[in-house]
């Protein structure tokens, strides 16, 4: 193997650039006051396109998020930050532990019908959201969790299928002899699972916590949908509201400071699980 | 040297972990803090729930006059919902009223009168008042204080706007016409506007300015609301007074539109008018630029932002006349749930939102009227101080200016919006051939009167119910009679219950709402009122959907979508996971860069993406320039000469061509996913086949066809399979940058459905969608694990 490394590099360099130039135009724009921020998000406005902050203003990011609700400053950002951490842990937790088990299930138990629901299960990845959105918020009032937390946290409990396919794949290539030991041993099916499968499988955990972190993090419509009050509201929906408020030119700088704050856990975590992640996908994990 | 980078990073590590955690117990903290400090309603308090909109400033209004009220009446909590813009207000309203949980205050849109009206969900305010002034309450709001023609704006009697009960009391109102730079009127030797100048006055100004170095004559709004404006001062419409009889076929109607049209599109015009589109949601205001001569038709809104100015003069002139002069109100109001328990305290709610005091402070930033005339025609708004000069030219057109009203059906107005976008932005259509298509479809909409009839739900029961029990049964027992030896029952049992949160939650949270959903299918539902209220329809949903032409072209413009976005975004993902599978120093940090963008997701995106895409300036349009020469270059050594570049209005003017391939390069911009997922297939590949390949004297070509391909068909075969479920879904993006439009250009599968489920109040038919699309999908991916069988190799049916 020898290929050319110039070359490699010159196009791996190209492609980061591309993807990365957006968000650093972001922070270069959160940075900016908002003389110039506006010129930058007007570009017909003979705005310029500026590549590297002029000042850099971090005094716009507790200006933005002291700005966020619209109770006593500072309440709106800590609540919609404490809420959606809570709210994320949660839902991670649901998810990993149902997933898991469930995958488990589906990849070492014996039981007749098994194969049938797990193809059932498939299935049901291609169902769009749109169809369930509506009857699903029916039967969250009945139960009267409207407004509070549980209709986004309680589903991750039940398991998704995306990750519970992901799971099983993993698990069905674990030796049987190994789980034939745990049973030697005197474990029972739950026993193996928390014993033996869970500390084997941290790259799909990672994987599924990771994703679900994501996915719950820059959940839109769930929040603006079942949490009505402002106490309740995520930063997703808070963001977004405050675009609504300020997403003015004018502001522009203040928008693009609160989507980074926004968007910074995920960035975070992402670099930091990014070796968990490639090496777990190597695994096979995901194979069709 | 090595193990202290391996040091730091796990030092780094432990640190993101331990703030982590430290965050975690924080946000615990402060939402116990929350729980057991921050005063709640008392017992014997009422709570209200108020759902607005509106930006910061008036958000804040809002807010004082609220919390002032709420001191004023101890008695009382109000709960604010300000979800920000007009869709987001829609879906939170539509849950909530669906839910039988309706707010008990809400902003009303003059747009919105006859769709809500008509659905019995208001109260009429009319006996409030009565009962007010009997009662001699001291701060009671007399309707003959404010302008007569704005308050009928909010009255409806079952069929037409502007008469009847009156279901909102208006707190704010505009009329509209045109902000012009003054500097550029004198630079251009042009006259400013006098109160009754035309629309040859108009566009003679526009053409003369258009002529000055880099200027544009006028920036034209073509919201349906404000070519009606246009055409009323034409003294056409299009339709009759209670919209029962079009009036589509007037050529008065199709001149007046066809000259719109040729100020927009007809060659000669060079720079006479400016892009369509000047609202908010593009994030930015040519006016501002100075560049363009006029901006219109325009309401008061504008002002706050146009304060700002300074490098130029400008003031406010009312609409130009045509045969007559014409004027429309745009206008909110407070409104009051039927249906909410607190009538009386909302009704003091609404006196005080309205009363006095919200109308001087609603002068503040300059964006509205009062509504109240005594204080629109005091210096609170008319104020010298402050531009525009001419405050009153507002109020001046309150004689000539109508109740813009519209049809109950909001179909009538989304048919008529997309397709005056598609006659005036995109100038696909002609004036004529517009007008027949929204007969027709105007005359579709009214001719579809589903029969409905009452849910037969001891029939459907039957029918249903019996053969699911019966199977469930029979299931039951076979699975009981087959049941093996003590021990692997025991097992069976372990492994049912180990799959039991899936089961109940598919149960639960799967199976109950799609069935659900199929029923609601088959009924006339419109989501505003419960569920109970849903009637039986059968079919009719869906063969409207194939009589319906947005439907058609919406279900085109996904297919297209797909037909790129699938192919071009798995070869790039290929291409990526075969250019991160080299082993080279710092492809850890290459690899999270380019799978960055799949984990963001935002609204600054979006802002950004328009920018890409702006036709004047976009980052792309520059690209494509400066690119064009490499290729059109070596063209005209050989005597091929290529026309030259033209900017491309990606969203805009060429959005009928180009929109679904700007989405698809928006689609390659996170390309992160499925490259991650090829990149894990091509290290399961074992590096022994490569190694035997290159024994046998094979080039890097044929290795990479003769065994990384089919070793990577099952992970391809997975991916185009999420990829073509994903991108029938493709919603986001689309919602949030172009809305649908311009026309239905980007109205993707989705967007309609949500469309038809929030804008049009139709739940059936929406939910017919999402099952047709759900059929679609399965189809298509029979049909791909049907043809796939002769390509996709899988080791382990092999051995």
């Amino acid at each position: 193997m020898k290929p050319n490394r110039l070359f490699l590099y010159f196009a791996l360099s190209l492609g980061s650039a591309l993807m990365l130039f957006p968000l650093w135009w972001m922070f270069v724009v959160s940075l900016s006051t908002p003389e110039d921020a506006s010129a930058a998000a007007t570009t017909s406005a003979g705005g310029a396109l500026k590549l590297w902050p002029k000042n850099w203003l971090f005094s716009n990011y507790p200006q933005a998020l002291a700005k966020m609700g619209s109770g006593t400053p500072w309440f709106g950002f800590l609540d919609a930050a404490s809420n959606t951490i809570l709210i994320t842990a949660l839902c991670v937790l649901g998810q990993v532990l149902s997933c898991s088990l469930v995958g488990f299930g589906f990849a070492r138990m014996r039981f007749r019908g098994r194969d049938g629901l797990f193809l059932l299960m498939i299935s049901t990845m291609m169902l769009p959201a749109q169809v369930t959105m509506i009857p699903l918020f029916i039967l969250f009032r009945t139960f009267g969790w409207i407004d509070t937390i549980l209709p986004l946290v309680v589903p991750m409990f039940f398991g998704t299928p995306f990750y519970i396919f992901m799971f099983r794949q993993f698990f069905a290539q674990i030796p049987e002899a190994l789980v034939e030991a745990a049973r030697l041993d005197g474990c029972g099916a739950l026993g193996v699972w928390w014993r033996i499968m869970l500390p084997i499988c941290r790259p799909v955990i990672a994987i599924t916590a990771v994703f679900t972190f994501v996915f719950v993090w820059n959940d839109f419509l769930g929040p603006l949908i079942y949490l009505h009050s402002e106490e309740q509201m995520t930063l997703a929906v808070a963001l977004n509201s405050f675009k609504n408020q300020y997403g003015d030119f004018r502001d522009a700088h203040l928008l693009m400071a609160a989507s980074i704050v926004t968007m910074l856990p995920c960035i975070v975590l992402f670099f930091v699980a990014q070796r968990q992640f490639v090496g777990g996908l190597s695994l096979g994990a995901v194979k069709g | 040297m090595h193990s202290f980078w391996t040091g730091l990073a796990l030092a780094g590590r432990w640190l993101v972990g331990s703030i982590a955690v430290a965050l975690f117990l924080a946000a615990i903290g402060w939402i116990g803090h929350r729980a057991l400090y921050r005063t709640g309603v008392a017992a014997d308090q009422i709570q209200l729930t108020v759902v607005h909109w509106g930006d910061d400033d008036e958000d804040k209004i809002v807010a004082a006059l609220v919390s002032d009220f709420e001191k004023e009446n101890p008695d009382i909590r109000v709960k604010r919902v300000n979800p920000g813009q007009a869709a987001a207000v829609n879906t939170k309203l539509q849950t909530m009223f669906a839910s039988g949980d309706p707010p008990d205050v809400m902003q009303l849109g003059y747009e919105k009168v006859a769709d809500w009206g008509s659905k019995d969900l208001l109260l009429d305010l009319e006996p409030l008042l009565a009962a007010d002034s009997a009662a001699k309450v001291p701060n009671a709001l007399n309707l003959a204080d404010f302008f007569e023609p704005v308050i009928n704006c909010f009255r409806y009697d079952g069929k037409r706007v502007g008469r009847g009960a009156l279901v909102g009391i208006a707190k704010d109102f505009t009329t509209a016409g045109f902000y012009y730079n003054k500097d550029l009127f004198r630079k251009a030797g042009v006259e400013f506007p006098k109160d009754d100048w035309t629309w040859d006055d108009f566009i003679a100004a526009a053409r003369k300015i258009a002529r000055l170095d880099g200027c544009y004559g006028a920036e034209f709004v073509t919201w349906e609301a404000m070519v009606r404006l246009y055409i009323w001062t034409e003294g056409v419409d299009f339709a009759n007074e209670d919209f029962s009889e079009f009036r589509l076929k007037d050529p008065q109607l199709i001149g007046t539109l066809a000259r719109l049209r040729s100020w927009f599109h007809d060659p000669a015009e060079v720079r006479t008018f400016f892009s369509a589109k000047t609202q908010l949601e593009t994030g930015e205001d040519l006016f501002l630029s100075g560049r363009v001569g006029m901006s219109g038709p325009l309401g008061r809104w504008k002002v706050p932002t146009f304060r700002l100015i300074k490098d130029f003069d400008w003031d406010f002139a009312p609409l130009p006349r045509g045969k007559t002069q014409a004027n429309g109100i745009f206008t909110s109001a407070w409104a009051i749930a039927k249906d909410s328990p607190h009538h009386d305290a909302s009704w003091r709610l609404v006196r005080y939102l309205c009363g006095k005091r919200g109308q001087e402070l609603s002068c503040g930033p300059g964006l509205a009227i009062p509504t109240m005339r005594t204080v629109a025609e005091s210096e609170l708004f008319i104020d010298p101080a402050q531009k525009p000069e001419r405050d009153d030219a507002y109020l001046a057109m309150v004689p000539v200016a109508r109740t813009i009203d519209w049809p109950s059906d909001p179909r009538y107005l989304h048919t008529l919006r997309t397709i005056l976008e598609t006659l005036l932005k995109t100038g696909a259509l002609s004036a004529g051939d517009a007008m027949a298509r929204v007969d027709r479809d105007w005359s579709a909409i009214r001719a579809d009167q589903p029969v409905a009839t009452p849910i037969a739900w001891g029939r459907l029961g039957l029918w249903l119910g019996l053969p699911t029990l019966a199977a469930l049964a029979l299931g039951f027992a076979a699975w009981w009679r087959g049941r093996p030896g003590k021990h692997a029952f025991a097992e069976e049992r372990a492994g049912l219950l180990v799959i039991s949160p899936w089961l109940i939650g598919f149960i639960l949270f799967t199976a109950f709402p799609v069935l659900m959903s199929l029923l609601l299918a088959f009924c006339d539902w419109s989501g505003l009122n419960t569920i109970d209220k849903a009637r039986w329809v059968g079919f009719a949903n869906f063969t409207a959907m194939f009589k319906n032409e947005t439907f058609r072209k919406a279900l085109g413009v996904t297919a297209i979508y797909v037909l790129f976005a699938v192919p071009v975004g798995q070869l790039a993902a290929i291409g990526a996971a075969l250019l991160m599978n080299h082993e080279l120093k710092g492809i850890g940090f290459f690899r999270s860069a380019w799978y960055l963008p799949s984990v963001l997701a935002g609204v600054g995106m979006a802002v950004l993406w328009k920018w890409v895409f702006d036709d004047q300036s976009g980052l792309l349009n520059e690209f494509i320039r400066i690119l064009s020469p490499l290729i059109s270059t070596p063209l005209s050594w050989v005597g091929i000469s290529l026309p030259t570049f033209q900017n491309i209005g990606w969203l805009e003017k060429d959005a009928e061509r180009y929109a679904v391939a700007a989405f698809v390069i928006i689609g390659l911009w996170s390309i992160g996913g499925g490259m991650m997922i090829y990149l894990a297939g091509l290290k399961g590949i074992p590096q022994e086949l490569y190694e035997a390949a290159s024994i046998d004297g094979a080039v890097a070509w044929r290795r990479f066809t003769n065994v990384t391909l089919p070793m990577l068909s099952p992970v391809i075969f997975f991916n185009v399979i999420i990829a073509i479920i994903a991108s029938f879904q493709v919603f986001t993006q689309a919602y949030v940058m172009t809305g649908g439009g311009p026309g239905d250009a980007t109205r993707f599968y989705v967007v309609y459905l949500y469309n038809a489920a929030f804008d049009f109040h139709q739940m059936g038919f929406a939910s017919a969608m999402a099952w047709m699309l759900l059929l679609i999908v399965l189809a298509l991916t029979v049909l791909v694990m049907w043809g796939s069988k002769r390509f996709v190799y899988y080791e382990a049916l092999k051995s």
